[in-house]
């Protein structure tokens, strides 16, 4: 890849939302983001691409407290 | 949103698990189907589909025709869905089908190994390929009259689910958005064309910041969609905007994204182009572009133009 860069998170917040949050939230999210580029971006597009449900990543997810998160009605992302 | 960021696929098994499953089950289950089911749902030790959608019923799935039949201790649930994500693994399905004592629709909780239950992983999809949809056929499938869920007594009650989903939508689309967004960015700051970066040529610089506006109220419309969710004011007809704003917004970013990656923006291995495949899905599923607007119409005009 001659930019391998393309695909690193970037903090686009240019209105400043994050500030809203609360340091759990903002602790929950930046667990899930780095759950995303450390264990997604690098496989996910071969999965795609195969066709095949990203069992091994997808298993990842119940531990970052998010399966669950729309039953507190709160719009945390997914 | 992260998850989306990462993948659509991932994401729209996410907003199944969670945002579907396990939101009928809690909402609508009683105490026991709780308990059994949402603590392995949320640890990824069961795995859920909800199925509703059917062949010849999408937006209209109101008119859905699956059946569900009471005899004696059991239900007998036949009919035909279709695009249930999971389905052909999940440990327990939602099936949505029509009680013949009343006509209501009513939800059904029927689990892995059921006779009369089969799913189809649909093939030669180019969009979230990397999530299992299927075509369910249910035929006389038995299931225990417990396995109903009490608080779904008619298709508002679906409804109900549904319309506390779509919130989740516009944070899927926002991030789709985003990630093509900072792709594109990252890439016009590296690549030079005649002998300087692509950020600085006029053109791309617009296109950049078009695309930040569009991102930035992207995350407006989904934090304060956050805020009335927590505090139990928002209504499906707010929801509706939100995912046809955000849905349309973030379907423009990444094609703008893909524009400014030039022919790298067509490899899988620079995200852009399956983000593109993938909020293809998005725009339509949980209600697609058309009936979010005839939705927001009918609230703001009194009048509705569904038929």
């Amino acid at each position: 890849m001659l930019y391998p860069d393309v695909g690193l998170p970037r903090d686009t917040d240019y209105f400043l939302l994050h500030q809203e949050l609360s340091a759990d939230e903002r602790e929950h999210w930046d667990r899930t983001r780095s759950f995303v580029d450390d264990e997604v971006l690098p496989v996910i597009a071969d999965y795609w691409d195969r066709a095949e449900f990203p069992f091994p990543p997808a298993g990842k997810m119940a531990k970052l407290d998010i399966i669950g998160g729309g039953i507190e009605g709160y719009g945390c992302p997914p | 949103m992260e998850i989306n960021r990462g993948d659509g696929s991932l994401g729209a098994f996410l907003a199944i698990q969670s945002g579907l499953v396990m939101k009928a089950i809690h909402l609508l289950g009683s105490e026991e189907q709780r308990q059994r089911w949402l603590p392995r749902l949320a640890r990824l030790d069961a795995f859920g589909a909800f199925a509703l959608t059917e062949p010849l019923h999408g937006s209209d799935s109101v008119a859905l025709e699956a059946t569900a039949r009471s005899d004696r201790d059991e239900y007998v649930i036949s009919g035909h869905k279709r695009w249930i994500g999971n389905a052909s693994f999940a440990d327990v399905t939602v099936v949505w089908a029509r009680d013949s004592a009343d006509g209501q629709v009513k939800g059904f909780l029927v689990e892995k190994g059921t006779p009369g239950f089969r799913a189809e992983v649909i093939t030669g999809k180019a969009s979230v390929r990397a999530v299992w949809q299927t075509d369910v056929t249910l035929t006389q499938a038995r299931i225990p009259a417990g396995n109903r869920l009490p608080g779904a007594s008619s298709f508002k009650d679906a409804g109900r689910v549904l319309a506390a989903s779509r919130n989740l939508v516009a944070w899927m689309a926002l991030g789709h958005a985003l990630a093509a967004y900072e792709c594109a960015l990252t890439y016009a700051t590296q690549r030079q064309q005649f002998g300087r970066p692509l950020a600085g040529f006029q053109l791309i610089q617009d296109k950049l910041v078009s695309m930040l506006a569009e991102v930035t109220a992207m995350q407006l419309y989904c934090f304060r969609l956050a805020r009335l969710a927590q505090d139990g004011r928002l209504t499906d007809t707010i929801a509706a905007l939100a995912k046809r704003n955000n849905a349309r917004k973030a379907r423009q970013v990444i094609a703008d994204a893909r524009d400014i990656l030039g022919g790298n923006g067509i490899l899988l291995d620079y995200h852009v182009m399956r983000h593109m495949a993938d909020i293809e899905a998005l725009y339509t599923f949980e209600g697609t572009d058309n009936i979010q607007t005839l939705i927001v119409r009918r609230d703001i005009t009194g009048v509705s133009a569904f038929r």
